[in-house]
């Protein structure tokens, strides 16, 4: 496949406590993702989206998997070796204002990716700086303010510039607007894919929010307790979820439309703990529809329809079985 | 900058300035040459002439005294210079080592740690006097030997800065730019850990003082005739007894004195190194051509009979700007839930915090009434207020882990709250809080009770705090961001519980929300905010409907994504594996 930017095969991560324990955060898991494409993943606090992320980043080490990276497997490469990758693989962060050096101003905060990576002549970096921080909304009265002196918007806005001003193939988007006020929430989700759309960048963009996934991706693939459950395009998840917790997201989205009568709510509980996971269907404690036989290992992959896949030994009948457990 | 100061601490900030001074240009403006003998006026008593006093050479001691801080202050800053040089830096490697995935660089680490103790578990003193006593006396010497003895404090200060520096979201951001690990120490996290550094300096280099000065009162240090405090004391010490006592009490004094202002000078250091005070105005206040009220005219209106809360013409300033509240009025009727929106910075939490009367931060009540009940919150008396604070209204905040008390169990603190209001044995309250949590569907109801709340998770916490704040079923509830930082399938559950336990106590509720959502389905009425104003107020169903002003319509657009959403633009897809 020509068009593949990033392939992910088998990545698993633990991190170990003491003595045999350890914490299941991601426990294998593959997707794709081409050139200019947004995958959206989404699930809750817990399902270790994040993980995810800091492991394409090489933040944290994956215990086992491949990451390739336009062809090249970086779970390999040494230190040394990883530092020319950073300029084609970024990162926005979740907390706009941590992510920011509290005691650099903005032209220090973007003008740093270019000096690590000695990425064109230094007299050129001004004038870079002064282009993006344009294409981000930030005049050049900005430069030399400190974090402190932003509103959250511009805050987050620097953190982008900063991510895309050696023009990266990807970008990392760590629930970049989970922090932000709604209404500032829509500007930068605009902002991001306009972005794209010029730069042509990909995105892996995390979010807890299924209506933001939807609004970026392309793809989207829904994630829980290390798991990716369901994958599809965003059209297809939208029209025809099949993991019952994909449909328990989308049924816990509260719309701001009174007169829409509120779907019920289909799951009870919460995500329950990664430590030592067994080999069962990860949702099989809070999931509506479980079977015995969900404890049996954990549900293959079954293809929907193309490109469409579910997690789920009842993929086939989820809606009309749904409907009888939780009648609307 | 000079305004955050007390008057403690200007008075001290001209004495180290006046230190400072002495110290530069001491030699040169004394009256009488410091070094030079006069044998006819050997230990001649203060008086006009010689206002201090002379000493057994006959060199009037006011000039030595103006002359010897030199000495003194400039050996202590060169070495502590010396030691935060040295300090330093190898605090940045041993945060980075501490932090290394090999086990080796963690024994470096922990090595030199040991290493340290030993040094600093070593008198400081008899330390610097080996140190004299190898390599002979003189200034050079003494200030190796007290930059040896105050190095490791500054490496243990970096290396515990580093350490919980590295915590910080902008350190990973920097690895992520393709930092090293030990570049991010130096280029991030140094320059965050400069405050911290600087008012140990300040502290340092008053020891640093008494060092030298006890150094040479011992004679290891700098010697006689060259004007220094240590020294001059020692050599006036012999005098006391004799009746002389000016030759060592003034240069004792003195070094009192510069000792005090260095180490007092550290917490001032501390204060001016505040980050980010550099004022540029925000636009709202800028741009605050403000339209009248146009709620004032109900805000003179009588309120309802039976409102369980009646705000009336609220303001809220910070003295001398704009106000932040301005005439706010509405009516809350037994078990409505009243929602409360707006843009950021609209108002919200200010609102919330004011009905509570919990202001604080220079903000206060311009004009307005706060009736509860009848009663006029803004009026009534502190002891009066916490009473009905705590159990007729009560307040629901965010982040609920962080509001329960880290040391104590979930069951004492319900079990204490049941009994501040309510006579009832130990027991009865257990057995209430155990049905309590029962209720709020927390299974195994003894095994959370003897629970600390760092094992609760966010849902559970306010689950919690919601049971609670329920206890002694008051009248009203007044609620800001109760779900923020919840996943959306807890989120659901709570506000489920909420609405439900509201229903059957019948309690009212104020709720401020970012989230549209909330509004729409767990509210009766919604009320818009503005810079302050209500601009729009109505059935949920009115105003989400059929939204009359601006704002209330910016903020259905940006709540209901779908509404604005396109398809994304490009569609280069890649096939998904299986």
């Amino acid at each position: 496949m020509t068009d593949t930017l990033v392939a992910v095969e088998g990545l698993v991560k633990r991190f170990y406590l003491r003595g045999q324990n350890y914490v299941g955060a991601i426990n294998g898991i593959s997707f794709e993702i081409g050139r200019g494409e947004t995958l959206g993943l989404v699930g809750e606090s817990g399902s270790g989206k994040t993980t995810v992320g800091r492991c394409l980043l090489r933040l944290v080490e994956p215990t086992s998997g491949r990451i390739r990276f336009e062809g090249s497997d970086i779970t390999q490469l040494t230190k040394r070796e990883l530092k020319p990758l950073r300029s084609r693989l970024q990162m926005v962060f979740q907390d706009p204002f941590a992510s920011l050096n509290p005691r650099r101003t903005v032209r220090q905060t973007v003008e740093e990716p270019l000096a690590l990576q000695r990425y064109a002549p230094a007299h050129a970096w001004l004038g870079m700086i002064t282009e993006i921080l344009k294409r981000v909304g930030l005049g050049p009265q900005y430069l030399d303010r400190f974090p402190i002196e932003l509103t959250a918007s511009e805050q987050q806005r620097v953190g982008i510039a900063r991510a895309l001003i050696t023009s990266p193939k990807l970008v990392v988007l760590d629930e970049p607007t989970s922090t932000l006020d709604p209404t500032v929430r829509e500007e930068i989700l605009g902002l991001l894919r306009s972005l794209q759309s010029s730069m042509s960048v990909a995105y892996l963009f995390i979010s807890h929010d299924i209506m933001a996934v939807e609004r970026m991706s392309h793809r989207v693939a829904v994630m829980y307790l290390g798991h990716i459950v369901e994958q599809a395009p965003t059209a297809a998840i939208m029209a025809d979820p099949r993991h019952p917790y994909t449909r328990a997201l989308m049924s816990a989205v509260l719309s701001p439309d009174p007169a829409r009568r509120l779907p019920r709510s289909l799951v009870v509980g919460e995500i329950p703990s990664a430590i030592n996971p067994r080999r069962e269907c990860p949702f099989y404690s809070r999931c509506p529809i479980r079977l015995d036989r969900c404890l049996d290992d954990v549900p293959p992959m079954a293809a929907v329809g193309p490109e469409h896949g579910a997690a789920c030994l009842r993929w086939r009948e989820t809606s009309e079985v749904l409907a009888e457990v939780a009648p609307e | 900058m000079w305004s955050r100061l007390s008057r403690f601490d200007r008075a001290v900030l001209v004495v180290f300035v006046l230190i400072l001074i002495i110290a530069a240009i001491g030699p040169f403006v004394a009256p009488y040459p410091p070094t030079v003998a006069d044998p006819l006026q050997r230990l001649v008593s203060p008086n006009g002439a010689h206002p201090f006093g002379t000493d057994e050479n006959g060199i009037d001691v006011l000039s030595r005294l103006i002359a010897a801080p030199r000495t003194d202050v400039l050996i202590a800053v060169i070495a502590t210079t010396l030691s935060v040089a040295i300090g330093a830096p190898l605090g940045v490697v041993a945060g980075y080592f501490e932090g290394a995935d090999r086990r080796a660089m963690r024994w470096i680490s922990e090595g030199t740690l040991r290493l340290l103790d030993v040094i600093q578990a070593f008198p400081v003193f008899i330390l610097a006097m080996v140190l004299v006593a190898i390599h002979g006396t003189g200034p050079v010497n003494v200030v190796f030997a007290v930059a040896f003895v105050n190095f490791p404090v500054f490496l243990r200060l970096v290396r515990s800065e580093m350490l919980s520096l590295r915590e910080h979201l902008y350190a990973e951001a920097a690895v992520a730019l393709g930092n090293s690990e030990l570049g991010v120490g130096f280029k991030h996290l140094l320059p965050n850990a400069w405050p911290t550094v600087l008012v140990q300096v300040s502290v340092t280099i008053g020891f640093a003082v008494l060092l030298t000065a006890g150094l040479s009162f011992v004679g290891a240090g700098v010697s006689p005739p060259t004007p220094e405090l240590g020294a001059m004391i020692a050599s006036g010490a012999k005098f006391m007894i004799t009746g002389q006592w000016w030759v060592a009490m003034f240069p004792g004094l003195l070094l009192g004195l510069i000792v005090f202002t260095f180490a007092a000078m550290g917490d001032i250091v501390g204060k001016l190194m505040e980050p980010g005070q550099r004022a540029i105005p925000s636009r709202r206040l800028l741009s605050n051509a403000r339209i009248a009220p146009a709620a004032q005219a109900e805000a003179a209106a009588p309120s309802a009979q039976d409102a369980v809360l009646s705000v009336r013409g609220l303001a809220i300033e910070a003295s001398g700007r704009p106000p932040i509240l301005d005439g706010v009025s509405f009516d809350l009727m037994p078990g409505e839930i009243l929602g409360v929106v707006g843009l950021p910075g609209s108002g919200k939490s200010i609102l919330v915090r004011a009905i509570l009367r919990l202001l604080g931060h220079g903000l206060q009540r311009r004009a307005g009434h706060v009736f509860f009940r009848g009663k006029d919150l803004a009026e009534l008396d502190e002891k009066t207020l916490r009473a009905i604070r705590g159990c007729e209204i009560l307040p629901l905040l965010p982040n609920a882990k962080s509001q329960l008390n880290p040391l104590v169990r979930v069951g004492d603190l319900m079990v204490a709250h049941i009994r501040a209001h309510n006579r009832c044995s130990r027991r009865e309250a257990h057995a209430r809080a155990a049905r309590m949590l029962g209720a709020i569907g927390i299974g195994d109801a003894e095994h959370w009770l003897a629970a600390y709340p760092h094992e609760l998770s966010g849902g559970m916490a306010q689950r919690v705090c919601l049971a609670i704040a329920l206890v002694h079923r008051p009248p009203l509830i007044i609620a800001d961001e109760p779900t923020a930082g919840l996943d959306v399938t807890v989120q659901r559950q709570v506000l489920d519980l909420m609405i439900e336990l509201c229903h059957q106590s019948g309690a009212a509720q104020v709720l401020a929300t970012r989230e549209l959502g909330i509004v729409a389905h767990y509210c009766h009425r919604v009320a818009v905010l503005d810079e302050g104003l209500i601009v729009e107020m109505g059935s949920v169903r009115d105003v989400l409907l059929a939204p009359r002003h601006a704002v209330t319509r910016r903020l259905i657009a940006a709540a209901d994504l779908r509404a604005v959403s396109t398809a994304p633009t490009t569609n280069t897809s890649s096939k998904m594996v299986p």
